[in-house]
């Protein structure tokens, strides 16, 4: 700290006398602190650690709370969340998880392997003509589909307002399933000989998809 | 330890390092007690501001800044004590150079030994009081120009002018005690 140039600038004449008070200054008695006052200094210091010390404590605490705090808070956002979202969760897979009877699990087991079936059968018709033969073959097979009950009717309505909360492109290709899974549904009713039925949902069929090319045995 | 920074071991103590202080403490302890002892020129007042002083270094352990220089840091805590001191009893402590050294008698064999000591200290003694704290930040505490004028707060040509004025005035005094000595 005494060798800033800038404090040779101050000329060599006040260098000089500086010089020369310095040296009668270094005759003085080089006093110092008597020896009960630097164990006082010293206690105070020892004093201020030991305060922080307990002090510091109570900080981390402070923060551990807060920290505490915040995850409660989330926690309770995302519970709230989740319960938000699992009513909605129970609807759509509804028809699974509440499915208590074995009856009604085995015909809803048999109906999905039905549909499966049916839309296979679309595919084949509209990559080939039918013949009289398959026709045959098909209804033989419809014959073997067991019949609609009633919680296969609330197993479709649930399935409709799911088609309803999909999204737009999903949708139309519901509809081309649903329209399939209504023929089969058209074809059993005629099998089942349910003509008044039959005729009723014919109607609304083609309604509900006018250009829909129906097959020859509901022609009629 | 000991070739560890002022500023390394401020830092430590802050931490909790107690030997840290205590090496710091024992690198400034003299420096710091002469520089104001001889402003006050009274043991007893001089322990109090000693004291008060480094109550303040410690307190202000916790918001030291390594960016500053320690040593410039502890003069600047170590002067506002002294100079709120002096506006404190101001009216009351204008004693008389030759007052203070009859407080102080020495030794009846040592009284020529330290009849230039004396004679130095009661000059200082009557330097206005900016000149004795710059003086004494260069003689005793080793500061560099800027840094007296850091720990003062003025401008350096500031602290520069009480520097010379009052080596000036010393020097004049040494040389007519030297002269005075010559005619004896």
């Amino acid at each position: 700290m005494t060798s800033d140039p800038r404090d040779q600038q101050s000329g060599p004449e006040f260098e000089q006398d500086l010089e020369a008070v310095r040296s009668a200054w270094s005759g003085l008695e080089q006093a110092d602190p008597p020896e009960l006052l630097n164990q006082a200094v010293l206690n105070t210091a020892r004093r201020e650690l030991n305060t922080r010390r307990r002090n510091r404590p109570l900080r981390w605490l402070g923060g551990f709370a807060t920290a505490t705090v915040i995850v409660l808070a989330l926690t309770i956002v995302i519970q709230q969340d989740q319960q938000q979202t699992t009513p909605v969760l129970k609807k759509t897979n509804g028809f699974k998880l509440d499915q208590t009877d074995p009856a009604a699990s085995k015909s809803e087991v048999d109906r999905d392997d039905f549909e499966e079936t049916a839309r296979r059968e679309q595919a084949e018709r509209q990559l080939s003509p039918m013949s009289s033969e398959d026709a045959e073959s098909r209804i033989k097979r419809s014959a073997a589909v067991p019949p609609v009950t009633a919680s296969d009717a609330a197993v479709m309505a649930v399935a409709e307002e799911m088609s309803d909360s999909l999204a737009e492109p999903e949708k139309a290709a519901d509809r081309i399933l649903e329209a399939d899974a209504w023929i089969e549904r058209l074809l059993l009713l005629r099998e089942t000989q349910q003509d008044e039925k039959l005729n009723q949902e014919l109607a609304a069929f083609r309604e509900a998809y006018p250009d829909y090319v129906l097959p020859p045995e509901l022609r009629d | 330890m000991r070739e560890r920074s002022d500023e390394t071991l401020m830092m430590a103590y802050a931490d909790g390092n107690m030997e840290a202080f205590e090496l710091l403490y024992s690198r400034y302890r003299g420096p710091l007690y002469r520089y104001i002892l001889r402003q006050v020129s009274d043991a007893a007042t001089a322990n109090d501001l000693f004291q008060g002083s480094w109550e303040k270094i410690i307190k202000a352990s916790g918001s030291y800044k390594p960016s500053a220089p320690f040593k410039a840091w502890m003069y600047r805590i170590a002067h506002n004590h002294v100079v709120d001191y002096f506006r404190r009893i101001r009216p009351v402590s204008e004693i008389p150079p030759d007052q203070i050294e009859a407080k102080n008698p020495a030794p009846e064999k040592q009284i020529l030994d330290e009849q230039r000591s004396s004679d130095l200290r009661a000059a200082v003694n009557q330097l206005p009081a900016e000149q004795k704290d710059a003086l004494l930040l260069k003689l005793e505490a080793g500061l560099d120009l800027q840094t007296i004028a850091d720990v003062t707060g003025v401008n350096r040509e500031t602290a520069k002018s009480r520097l010379r004025y009052a080596v000036s005035k010393l020097k004049k005094n040494l040389t007519e005690q030297e002269t005075g000595s010559c005619d004896d």
